[in-house]
């Protein structure tokens, strides 16, 4: 696929053809008609990213609620990031895309040091959806900040830095430390 | 299947797209910048958005002979960081160097759309800053605004407020 048949009209990209795409080694998500293409995550992140998802896994089958790695979600139309892990509730397994308003929590595994597209645009993006809580885990050190939706922004629940532990209540209860998530030094 | 932005594949190894990724992208259809790994490519602009583009462009010329206006070229902004600005306005540089270096922006501007508002308003806000970019304008056709920002500690504060249609002599119905 050529970006002339990407973008051939000049058109902004439509969810149609976004979902067209299919499945991609990369991570491509669709943004208000431009498209962001991410390489495949790196063994680090992944681990994270389903140890994280472990930890959650428990709490969230006590409350009915889901948690998903890596799944399309539909922010509004058009606006459809694939985050790392989410937390949601009742949904359709066999939609390849779910709604923001079933998503509970939402998470990225990021490097601290180059996020700004996670820590600004996304926090911007999620919290206009009114996703109620956005948890960024540091893949370096597995660091934890976790911020809930007060109106139409985050503030800054709590920072769980390696060493601690975080106890998550809401949505669900669970047990993290930083130390658990990260792959042998 | 791989996503093709042009004739040459986007990498899929793992690492974070660079700046040679991003120049071998070549030439496509899409306005494509980097962010710190992730590609963002990004539908023509309207011809709305180009006249808005355009006139700014040109009120900006006005005494800065000693100055380059440049419409949508490519800005370095640290390694990994490469925005497409609608216009920046520079002091000397290599004009055949296919990316401009930020030490060398004294003011950026971008006419926000319905679909960049958020990276405009948000993102390029806060990494425009980041860089240090001296002033940065942003022409808001939403609010036929055009605001000014200078940079004062690191970050952004409104320096003042023009009708857009002042600053472009521009008439939209």
């Amino acid at each position: 696929m050529t970006s002339a048949m990407i973008f051939g009209d000049g058109l902004p990209m439509t969810e149609e053809e976004f979902l067209a795409l299919g499945e991609t080694g990369e991570r491509v998500e669709l943004f208000d008609g431009s498209l962001y293409v991410t390489p495949a995550p790196t063994p680090r992140h992944q681990m994270i990213s389903r140890r994280l998802a472990n930890a959650l896994d428990g709490g969230a089958e006590d409350l009915d609620l889901h948690v998903v790695e890596a799944v399309n979600v539909r922010l509004r139309p058009g606006r459809i990031p694939i985050p790392d892990v989410v937390i949601t509730t009742k949904i359709n397994f066999d939609e390849s895309v779910v709604d923001a308003d079933r998503v509970r929590l939402v998470c990225e595994i990021v490097s601290p040091s180059n996020a700004a597209t996670d820590r600004v645009l996304k926090m911007h993006y999620y919290a206009t959806a009114g996703i109620p809580w956005y948890l960024l885990v540091e893949q370096e050190t597995g660091t934890l900040r976790l911020y809930g939706l007060d109106g139409d922004k985050y503030l800054e629940h709590s920072v769980t830095l390696p060493g601690e532990v975080l106890h998550l209540t809401e949505p669900v209860q669970a047990t993290i430390s930083p130390g658990q998530l990260l792959p042998p030094s | 299947m791989t996503i093709l932005l042009s004739e040459s594949a986007v990498p899929a190894t793992g690492l974070p797209l660079t700046e040679a990724d991003y120049l071998s992208v070549g030439p496509t259809a899409a306005r494509v910048e980097l962010w710190d790994g992730t590609l963002h490519a990004c539908p023509r602009e309207t011809p709305r958005h180009q006249l808005i583009q355009g006139a700014l462009a040109s009120a900006l010329r006005a005494g800065r002979e000693n100055m380059h206006i440049l419409p949508s070229v490519p800005v370095r902004l640290d390694p990994g960081r490469i925005a497409v600005p609608d216009i920046v306005v520079t002091g000397p540089i290599d004009l055949d160097a296919p990316i401009v270096d930020v030490a060398s922006v004294r003011l950026v501007c971008e006419v926000v759309s319905a679909n960049s508002a958020a990276v405009d308003r948000a993102l390029k806000m806060y990494t425009y800053a980041a860089a240090g970019i001296p002033c940065y304008l942003l022409a808001e056709q939403e609010y036929n605004s055009l605001y000014s920002y200078v940079l004062t500690s690191g970050v952004y504060v409104q320096n003042s407020v023009m009708h857009l249609h002042s600053a472009t002599g521009l008439e939209f119905d």
